[in-house]
């Protein structure tokens, strides 16, 4: 079934990544060495089959790194012990597996591997502190997110049949999805994972109860599996009308529902996961438009949205997670002075945040060119698009609003610094938020390479390449400007 | 004379006489030690016999044996075809789990009736599997049910053990006793109690079958009245919802080692219903369409009964209750399967049931090893918790199904594919819903349990001390669901052939004439 090099292609980062778990506790270097490593062995699984699920490979590979590198500061901060690295770690590997799955068996193998770790993940409050609130978010997700998406695995797996599951590329495999009901039943599944409406709900309590490297993962990528099934099922003979008006209804109930819901939290890993459900949505919307254009386009804006989005969550998480270790406070209103404390950081949020508004050369603003090119393109040919560019607006809109409510928990000025309950420790994970923050950065130039070794992709990509290598230049002055000021207005003393 | 299986007469054989020796040989001068001895080597020579008779059966087909050589229809007559095979498998490997365990958990002096008492029952379960005659089964099935309430009874000084053992009793009694009605209605009209012999004449009642020659009265009204008596009592036995009320009582109270027994043999239910519902009253049969009709309430019961017990699941905290509200479900999905007449969804069926019993196994024994080891840092002790902790991950993985190197995932990849093929997709999404419920309680009580920092309990009378026997137990049941999970992963031969144990079942034709031929 599976040759020698694919399961090497599997066996190594296992290995590595396991190795150095074990090792950890010998040696903390050595560890992360062999983690990272593990990680980046992780890369031999990019196989050119498509641009989508190398981009999303590439995704967790950089954003694992820097998770890999994140918990177990964060772990010992918070539990005492390092229990979370290697759930998460493995969490991380799973999860890369299934987008480089190649059959079905794998996918559905690698899927349901990762959902389990994943409820393990949300539930670990509970196993580490006996926290009640935990188990019943875990539960909620293992009943509205699993269990929905269970169905449409094992349904697929029982129309393609053994033979092919297990033999035939996944791309290739043409299940027979002529029944509406059964097509439904298969798209609510995926729609429960990337928590779109009707199963969208289990998401907030779900991120923002997990430990902040797991919400990390489970915001920036783990939803996205619920868009790449969908983005596979395009490829099969479906009745491409129907799946297209199911995405479009929910997406659009959802983007606009995520986001109006994120512009009015004060929690601030609430916020974020409020924003997760609009920003995927706003990508099944994306997938859907391609459903009915058969544009290829729509795809590439729907890939590049998800690699933005993926690194900007991963990075806002890791930087929540800084914030409630420093100060043990998640609230808004009662923040304000991060960026009085840790200029860093704060520069390593507004970073992030300025990347997926879309400021060049990122890949938020990449992300934004191509969705909104895409739509517009369309617009004199149905009223969907008009519909669709309406609802991306209002929704680019709200983003601005609720970035900046949670940018007020690092630049208030009424924020007043509570002195008793601040954690020195946790300025520990600094560096590697920044790091984080600037991964948008690396994906392009990441796309950039890819793109020169051979993909038939991305017209508008090759297009704009000069343009991003001198608006690079003015992103770092602008950067290099941001901090100086930031590190003035600090407060001495606070500073590392 | 081919085809004639040995092992299928002389395992029921060793069983009983085990029991008879292990309640005689205490009387004698002889030590402890020569019963247990006796006890683990007829369940050991046991699951030889049933290995070789289930390797026997996929190489040449349908086995037989003719109890002291009367042709059936006259004698009795034991069939073995390859579904029977595999669930007595099951069988004789939970007796020798059950037995070794049983060394370690239960006191010196009582040991000796609790083996009698689980000889007995894996007597009357493999009577059950293998009998073709209609009064055979029910006598095989009131072996079951009486030492079933005398296991039940087992703690005798306990209050909750007698009450759970008079409730099912008494209601055991009541309700096998419409199974002794419905064999003498069929005897007085269809003349005979053979199954194959049944089988052939409700669907062509002119036929004439040697010694018990043609149909002597009205076999419609006859049919139905048995039909449906058989279906009830069945119900009763595999503990579907309303007839459950035995089941958690049961589960509680009985010895540990027992209940997990109890998960294999009350399979007899679903497989009493396969065999009345697709070997003798089968499609084509003069009420074809009252039994359409049962199989189509039974379609809704099993649905109902499984969420029921699924949502009743999700609210377990211990253990004991969590496995017999799971067992309840689970069994109730196995129902679903056999109502569908696909052939993928019955070996979805079968094969459900052998991944409830291997998976409940593995959940119960590790339990009863974590909940009452000292957690001292003691270095033996470590070892003894990983493995415990291993099997009990094992165990909850595997009744949750979810992943593909454990048999819980081909099992309900099987009955997914049934359902498909049938035309019932909100079937398949019943299944995963009921199984995804059933998992809250799962994950809720293994987060539990392997958590807990303290011991929960003193061993109920201490067997013997050291743990190498309970533990040698828990290695073999990961090791045999792992080693189950990874072949039908990895051969699609594996895979066929458990599809093919389902369609066979269904080939009606092939067991009567085999039965029927040997004359």
């Amino acid at each position: 079934m599976l040759t020698e090099v694919e399961t090497a292609k599997i066996a190594i980062p296992l290995g590595l990544v396991l190795i150095g778990n074990i090792l950890r506790l010998r040696s903390g270097i050595c560890s992360t060495v062999l983690r990272v490593l593990g990680f980046f062995s992780l890369g031999l699984n990019i196989g050119k089959i498509d641009l989508f699920s190398d981009m999303l490979i590439i995704s967790s590979i950089i954003i694992g790194t820097v998770i890999a590198m994140y918990t177990p500061h964060y772990s010992h901060l918070k539990y005492g012990n390092l229990g979370l690295v290697m759930p998460v770690d493995i969490f991380l590997l799973s999860m890369t597996l299934v987008f480089a799955s190649e059959y079905l068996i794998e996918l559905i193998t690698f899927w349901l591997l990762t959902e389990l770790l994943g409820f393990l993940l949300i539930a670990y409050d509970y196993i580490a502190k006996k926290e009640e609130q935990a188990m019943s978010a875990a539960v909620k997700y293992l009943v509205f997110s699993m269990i929905p998406t269970d169905v449409a695995l094992f349904i697929l797996l029982a129309i393609t049949g053994f033979a092919e599951a297990f033999n035939t590329p996944l791309r290739s495999i043409a299940p027979r999805l002529a029944d509406p009901v059964v097509l439904t039943m298969i798209i609510l599944g995926f729609f429960s994972k990337a928590a779109i409406f009707p199963l969208h709900f289990w998401l907030p309590d779900a991120h923002s109860v997990a430990p902040s490297p797991a919400s990390a993962l489970l915001s920036g990528l783990m939803v996205k599996m619920g868009v790449f099934a969908i983005y596979l099922l395009s490829h099969y003979p479906i009745n491409r009308d129907l799946a297209a008006s199911i995405t479009l209804f929910s997406g659009f109930l959802t983007t606009i529902y995520g986001a109006l819901q994120a512009s009015t939290q004060c929690d601030v890993k609430r916020l974020l996961a409020y924003s997760t459900t609009s920003n995927t949505a706003l990508i099944a919307v994306l997938m859907a438009l391609y459903l009915v254009s058969s544009d290829r386009v729509f795809i590439e804006a729907a890939m590049l949205y998800t690699a933005a989005h993926a690194v900007y969550k991963a990075s806002m998480f890791m930087d929540s997670g800084f914030i409630e270790l420093l100060t043990g406070e998640r609230d808004v209103r009662r923040l304000g002075y991060i960026g009085q404390i840790s200029p860093l950081e704060s520069m390593a949020a507004l970073l992030s945040v300025l990347a997926i508004l879309g400021i060049p050369p990122s890949m938020g603003f990449l992300a934004k060119v191509f969705t909104f090119a895409s739509i517009s393109r369309y617009i004199t040919i149905s009223w969907i698009y008009i519909a669709a560019l309406i609802v991306a607006s209002i929704k680019v809109s709200l983003s601005i609003i609720y970035n900046i409510v949670y940018l007020r928990s690092h630049f208030s000025v009424r924020g007043t610094i509570q002195a008793s309950n601040i954690n020195r420790g946790a300025l520990i994970l600094q560096p590697y938020t920044f790091i984080a923050s600037l991964l948008s950065l690396i994906l392009v130039l990441a796309l950039y390479i890819l793109d020169c070794s051979g993909y038939i992709e991305l017209e508008l990509f090759k297009k704009l390449t000069s343009f991003l290598a001198s608006s690079l230049i003015l992103f770092a002055f602008l950067g290099l400007s941001l901090y100086k000021f930031f590190k003035s207005i600090a407060i001495e003393g606070w500073r590392q | 004379m081919k085809n004639v299986a040995i092992e299928l007469g002389l395992i029921p054989f060793t069983y009983l006489m085990s029991a008879v020796l292990t309640a005689l040989l205490p009387t004698t001068t002889l030590s402890k030690k020569v019963v247990d001895a006796v006890a683990v080597l007829s369940s050991v020579s046991g699951l030889a016999l049933a290995l070789k008779l289930f390797l026997t059966v996929n190489s040449t087909g349908i086995a037989l044996y003719r109890f002291g050589g009367f042709p059936p229809p006259l004698g009795v007559v034991y069939v073995a075809d390859e579904a029977s095979s595999m669930l007595a498998l099951l069988t004789s490997f939970a007796l020798f789990s059950s037995t070794l365990y049983a060394v370690w958990l239960i006191p010196h002096e009582a040991r000796h009736i609790y083996y009698t008492l689980t000889f007995l029952l894996a007597t009357g379960v493999h009577g059950c599997l293998f009998t073709g005659d209609i009064f055979n089964f029910y006598i095989s099935i009131e072996l079951i049910a009486v030492s079933s309430y005398a296991i039940t009874g087992f703690y005798r000084d306990r209050p909750r053990a007698i009450r759970a053992a008079v409730i099912y009793g008494i209601a055991g009694t009541i309700i096998t006793s419409f199974l002794l009605l419905a064999s003498f209605t069929l005897y007085g009209s269809y003349g005979t109690l053979n199954m194959a012999d049944v089988s052939l004449k409700a669907r062509n009642p002119s036929a004439v079958v040697a010694f018990s020659g043609g149909i002597h009265g009205d076999i419609m009204l006859v049919s139905k009245i048995s039909l449906a008596l058989v279906t009830w009592v069945l119900l009763f036995k595999s503990g579907i919802m309303p007839n459950h009320f035995w089941l958690p009582e049961a589960y509680r109270a009985a010895p540990l080692s027992a209940v997990a027994l109890f998960t294999a043999a009350d399979i007899v239910g679903i497989y009493g219903l396969i065999r009345f519902y697709y070997s003798i009253f089968t499609k084509g049969i003069v009420v074809e369409d009252f039994r359409a009709l049962l199989l189509k309430a039974l379609m809704f019961m099993g649905a109902a009964s499984a969420v029921v017990a699924a949502l009743l699941v999700a609210r377990q905290r211990k253990v004991r209750e969590l496995i017999a509200y799971s067992s309840i479900s689970q069994f109730s999905l196995a129902l679903l399967g056999l109502t569908t007449e696909a052939g993928e969804a019955i070996a979805g069926s079968l094969l459900h049931l052998i991944v409830n019993g291997l998976g409940d196994m593995a959940v119960l024994y590790s339990s009863g090893i974590l909940l009452c080891i000292p957690r001292d840092g003691d270095t033996r002790n470590k070892l003894i918790f990983a493995i415990s902790r291993a099997t009990l991950v094992i165990g909850i993985l595997n009744l949750f199904g979810v992943i593909p190197i454990l048999p819980g995932f081909w099992s309900k990849t099987y009955l997914t594919l049934g359902f498909i093929r049938a035309g019932i997709p909100q079937g398949a999404a019943l299944v995963l819903a009921s199984s995804g419920l059933c998992a809250v309680g799962y994950l809720r009580v293994a987060l539990r349990l392997l958590s807990s920092s303290k011991v929960e309990q003193q061993l109920v009378g201490q067997g013997s001390r050291s743990v190498v026997i309970p533990i040698f137990v828990l290695s073999l049941l990961a090791a045999t669901t792992v080693a189950l999970g990874m072949l039908l992963l990895l051969s699609s031969n594996a895979r066929e052939a458990v599809i093919n144990y389902g369609s066979l079942v269904i080939a009606v034709e092939r067991y009567v004439e085999k039965v029927l031929s040997s004359i």
